[in-house]
């Protein structure tokens, strides 16, 4: 017999995997922009900085945004003056913790899609009169589809999938806090494998899915790009 | 038109400094050759605003695009240049004739250039679909469909086959005769740009070596190319 599932937590990862995605798609492309066509001072530090969260282990990241986020000290003390809004243990704080964590995720495959573009494509277009916005919206981003299209995938999955960070600075408050990857883990601790076996059924049928739209969107994709 | 520039360069052989000062009547067609790393495309592109040169200063019709003295560069996109790349650069997101409406932004000119340069059958198609000649023949129409005052041509030969090349030239020389067209040409093909244009300018290692005009180009030309254009078609 199937067992009763709360699907709260499912409902939490979603809405976190969405807000931090559309995030991170604004944010990334103008990033994206600055690291590959312009040139400036500190810009393999910054590189640097937005590869570090792909190979931190998720538990030092979580530390370290644990105490920038606690609300005695740096941000979490800035955001909580300013705004009234507690980083720790709050989705807010999960959604900017999300957004550190899988920043490299959707910045990468970005960033490897404009290299590839052949530059004097973005030089015809400002010699036909075009402005950079112009050139932006018409000739850099339509042609790099397929590397947003995996940016949005790769970060979407991997917040989804989120544990280390997200137990660290959320906890697992239901309905607030407490996300998929985190309630399979308590129904595994709990020995409740029944459960716990239905929400890794779930992952791996969501991680299937979104590889097979990812091959699909890629195959439709017309653009120089991948 | 005015173009007095100076550049370091970086080449195969080691560096040099482009340094050229040249005097361009409206209206005529340049050609500039020499060998490879001589410093033409840096010209070309120092022109259309594409590269910055160390000093010097450029200007058209008494507008200056660029004085180094002055601190004064006009944007790319504000100089009444075309640009046609070596390697076409066409949009592949675009259709043959979303890449000329592009430039144009106008639909109903859009179709007369496309008709009048004869691109009518392909036009729905994408750049990926195109031939080598149709590229090249697309990319131009793109760079003069603005409406430039000037046009830069880089290495437009330089992949196109004997008959192919004949088109595109027949189609040069109707586009600049239309628009009354400032044409400078990079090639390093010699014979091409002799029985082309009116002057011709060899750099050599940055420095203007040969600088030679004659006034009328080959007479009868144009009509040379077009009548073989017309055989081949």
């Amino acid at each position: 017999m199937m067992p009763e599932i709360d699907m709260l937590p499912f409902l939490v990862s979603v809405k976190l995997a969405l807000v931090t995605t559309v995030i991170l798609l604004l944010a990334g492309i103008p990033v994206a922009l600055i690291l590959v066509y312009s040139k400036f001072r500190g810009k393999i530090f910054a590189e640097i900085l937005i590869t570090l969260p792909m190979v931190l282990p998720p538990s030092v990241l979580g530390f370290y945004l644990l105490i920038l986020f606690s609300g005695k000290y740096g941000i979490g003390k800035t955001v909580a003056d300013i705004t009234g809004i507690e980083l720790l243990f709050s989705f807010n704080g999960l959604v900017a913790a999300s957004c550190i964590h899988s920043l490299p995720y959707m910045i990468q495959p970005i960033k490897d899609g404009m290299s590839g573009l052949n530059i004097s494509m973005i030089e015809a277009s400002y010699t036909l009169g075009k402005s950079r916005v112009s050139t932006l919206l018409n000739v850099i981003l339509p042609n790099i589809k397929s590397s947003i299209f995996t940016g949005i995938l790769m970060t979407f999955v991997h917040v989804t999938g989120e544990f280390g960070v997200v137990l660290m600075i959320g906890g697992s408050i239901p309905g607030e806090t407490r996300v998929a990857s985190i309630a399979l883990f308590e129904k595994v601790e709990s020995m409740n494998y029944s459960e716990a076996n239905v929400y890794a059924a779930v992952f791996v049928i969501i991680s299937i899915l979104m590889i097979s739209l990812l091959q699909i969107l890629k195959n439709n994709t017309r653009g120089v790009t991948g | 038109m005015k173009v007095k520039v100076s550049k370091k360069l970086i080449s195969s052989a080691g560096g040099m400094i482009l340094d050229v000062d040249l005097n361009i009547e409206p209206d005529s067609f340049v050609a500039v050759t020499g060998a490879s790393g001589s410093g033409k495309t840096t010209l070309l592109r120092c022109i259309a605003g594409l590269s910055e040169p160390d000093s010097g200063y450029i200007s058209f019709k008494e507008r200056v695009w660029y004085n180094s003295s002055g601190k004064q560069s006009v944007p790319v996109r504000n100089r009444e240049c075309g640009f046609v790349f070596q390697d076409y650069a066409l949009f592949p997101n675009m259709t043959l004739r979303e890449n000329i409406l592009y430039a144009c932004g106008d639909k109903k000119r859009t179709d007369e250039f496309i008709s009048m340069a004869d691109l009518s059958g392909v036009s729905h198609m994408y750049p990926d679909r195109l031939s080598g000649g149709q590229k090249q023949r697309c990319a131009l129409l793109r760079a003069v469909s603005r409406g430039p005052k000037i046009i830069l041509l880089d290495e437009p030969f330089s992949s196109l086959d004997g008959d192919t090349k004949k088109i595109f030239q027949s189609e040069l020389l109707k586009w600049r005769s239309i628009f009354d067209l400032t044409v400078i040409m990079v090639s390093h093909d010699r014979a091409e740009v002799v029985r082309l244009a009116e002057r011709v300018i060899q750099l050599k290692n940055g420095k203007v070596e040969s600088d030679v005009s004659h006034k009328s180009g080959c007479p009868g030309m144009a009509a040379v190319i077009h009548s073989a254009s017309r055989r081949v078609s």
